[in-house]
């Protein structure tokens, strides 16, 4: 009896050093972002000039969303957006052949992977500015490289709008690689290497072994890869500001939060600028909830 | 048998410097062009043909570089350092803590990282404007202070690998959760700390649309800030070495950094992946 009596106590305990352990977190995420949130789904139903009162702003229900959603350039935006997520599919193929490359722990392998991260941990504004100027049409590094093996008439990167976006893809595949070859590794390391031992036995020859053993198994790396390059590329904003000026050539580089961010702060459209912000976190949200779903791995104890 | 090995080794070799001189081309490339007179960029050749610092001396005089460093610091090393110590102890408690509603609180807590930062940095904007902070360095201080969700996911990992017959010993010795959370934990987690330590320093460091948003006066602004300003500003007149001055002073502290944590940090990030 006392003894039951005694753990009840320290439970109680538990409580009380959990809870107080966790509180600092949990009043951060109430009063920067569940708070916030809450005002952006309000504001989003509202006419609301930046400067004014957010509880003085006219209530209008659904008409930002209808604005929006009859606005070419936001639709414009947000296919800019997810033009760019194109460069998810080549970093996974070249970070998984890299990655492939560099899992043997050798010496120069190791000096190879810290390489590889430098762009990872650099500056995307240092970085925009110089890809802006390797991509010059004039005296820019990579035509004057295209000239040199023999293409006489190399794009115009910057000028044409059906080129500029892939200066924002090649950049970012070239930022993010890295990473995802770091992660690879480390999913690659995880595979017991009897499979592989077993397998040769029964006669798999390279091919086979990365198709039947090592896709499969680093299956939960790659996605993700997959979701957090959704989730980052959905929030795309320094890079295409940066290296274009505006909306870029014909509209052809803004972002969804570029968009959001020039009717809010330039325009002073807040309640359409939160509006398009909720869509984000919408898309944001449900790709997460999909990744949970399939994975059901987050906060569960392996 | 061993000459093919060597001969597959060599091709593998190669192809992964190819790639390595991909990878740092860029950046050798904006240091030498920042050595160069403005009337050399279009010359052939990677080495400028007279070294020319004006650029450097430039961006000194035209944008108060101290000061920017100095402010950067100010929103990077105290939050990170007491939001880490925040980070550690809820991860603690998350990994080892029994208590009523841990896995509901933690979902709760992850779910910080659905929320992309565009979508709360309009009430964010009126919040801290309402308080009278815009303009001022609390923005981009107050939100570090609570901790870094993604910092207390990975360390929560991380400590389940501690033993809890050490944190049982720890209590038969009469030492409460918080003499626990002090002397071992911090202790024990200590390395991985700082490599996220570091990568979230590094982050802050190269944070650009939260400053732009908070901090419209100069003297408060963050060094990406002051520099992209500058940049933005030659590109109109493409003064090419004076805009790659700015981005190697943006670079140079991070390249220190990197260089004396690269082991710890690609350490931590592959042991801290998903795991399988």
């Amino acid at each position: 009896m006392r003894k039951t009596a005694r753990r009840l106590s320290i439970r109680a305990a538990d409580n009380i050093w959990g809870y107080l352990f966790i509180l600092i977190p949990l009043i951060g995420l109430a009063v920067f972002v569940l708070l916030p949130l809450s005002m952006s789904i309000y504001a989003s139903l509202t006419s609301w000039p930046l400067g004014q009162k957010i509880s003085a702003a006219k209530f209008v229900g659904a008409k930002n969303y209808i604005d929006m959603f009859n606005a070419p350039l936001f639709w414009q935006s947000l296919f800019n957006t997810f033009y760019y997520m194109i460069g998810i599919p080549i970093g996974l193929v070249l970070s998984l052949a890299y990655a492939a490359l560099m899992n043997r722990s050798s010496a120069y392998e190791k000096t190879f992977r810290v390489i590889y991260y430098v762009p990872v941990v650099t500056s995307v504004v240092a970085v925009s500015f110089v890809f802006q100027r390797l991509f010059m049409s004039d005296g820019g590094m990579i035509n004057n490289a295209l000239n040199v093996i023999g293409i006489a008439e190399p794009p115009n990167w910057l000028g044409n709008p059906k080129y500029t976006k892939m200066v924002i893809v090649i950049m970012a595949v070239w930022k993010g690689l890295g990473s995802s070859i770091i992660l690879y590794i480390a999913g690659m390391q995880g595979i017991s290497q009897t499979y592989y031992e077993a397998a040769k036995i029964d006669g798999a020859n390279a091919f086979d072994l990365l198709r039947r053993i090592t896709l499969p198994l680093i299956m939960p790396v790659t996605f993700y890869l997959i979701v957090t390059g959704i989730i980052g590329g959905a929030q795309m904003y320094v890079e295409p500001r940066l290296i274009f000026t505006n909306n870029g050539p014909a509209n052809s580089t803004f972002t969804t939060v570029i968009h959001l961010y020039d009717y809010t702060f330039k325009n002073s459209k807040a309640g359409y600028g939160s509006a398009v912000s909720i869509v984000l976190a919408v898309i944001v949200f449900v790709v997460t909830a999909i990744q949970m779903y399939i994975n059901g791995r987050w906060g569960e104890e392996r | 048998m061993k000459a093919k090995k060597r001969v597959y080794d060599t091709i593998i070799f190669i192809f992964l410097a190819v790639g390595a001189v991909i990878m740092l081309y860029p950046f050798i490339w904006m240091i030498f062009t920042s050595f160069k007179p403005k009337m050399h960029i279009y010359l052939v050749g990677l080495l400028p043909k007279t070294w020319d610092f004006s650029s450097y001396l430039q961006i000194w005089d035209e944008i108060p570089l101290v000061r920017g460093f100095l402010n950067t610091l100010l929103y990077a090393v105290p939050p990170i350092i007491v939001g880490s110590l925040v980070s550690v102890a809820a991860a603690f408690a998350f990994a080892k803590i029994r208590f009523v509603g841990k896995n509901v609180m933690f979902m709760v807590l992850l779910s910080a990282i659905m929320i992309p930062f565009p979508s709360i940095m309009i009430p964010q904007f009126v919040l801290f404007s309402e308080f009278r902070m815009l303009n001022t360095p609390w923005p981009l201080i107050l939100p570090k202070l609570t901790g870094n969700v993604l910092m207390i996911f990975f360390l929560r990992q991380f400590m389940s690998n501690v033993p809890d017959s050490m944190i049982e010993a720890a209590k038969i010795d009469g030492c409460n959760y918080f003499q626990i959370y002090w002397k071992i934990i911090l202790r024990v987690v200590g390395p991985a700390l700082a490599a996220h330590g570091v990568l979230w320093f590094i982050a802050t460091w190269n944070d650009y649309l939260a400053p732009t948003i908070f901090i419209k006066n100069e003297i408060w602004q963050p060094v990406t800030v002051m520099v992209a300003k500058f940049n933005e500003q030659y590109a109109i007149n493409t003064h090419v070495p004076r805009i790659m001055a700015g981005s190697v002073m943006l670079l140079v502290p991070v390249f220190i950094i990197y260089g004396v944590f690269q082991k710890w940090i690609i350490e931590s990030v592959m042991f801290s992946s998903v795991k399988e």
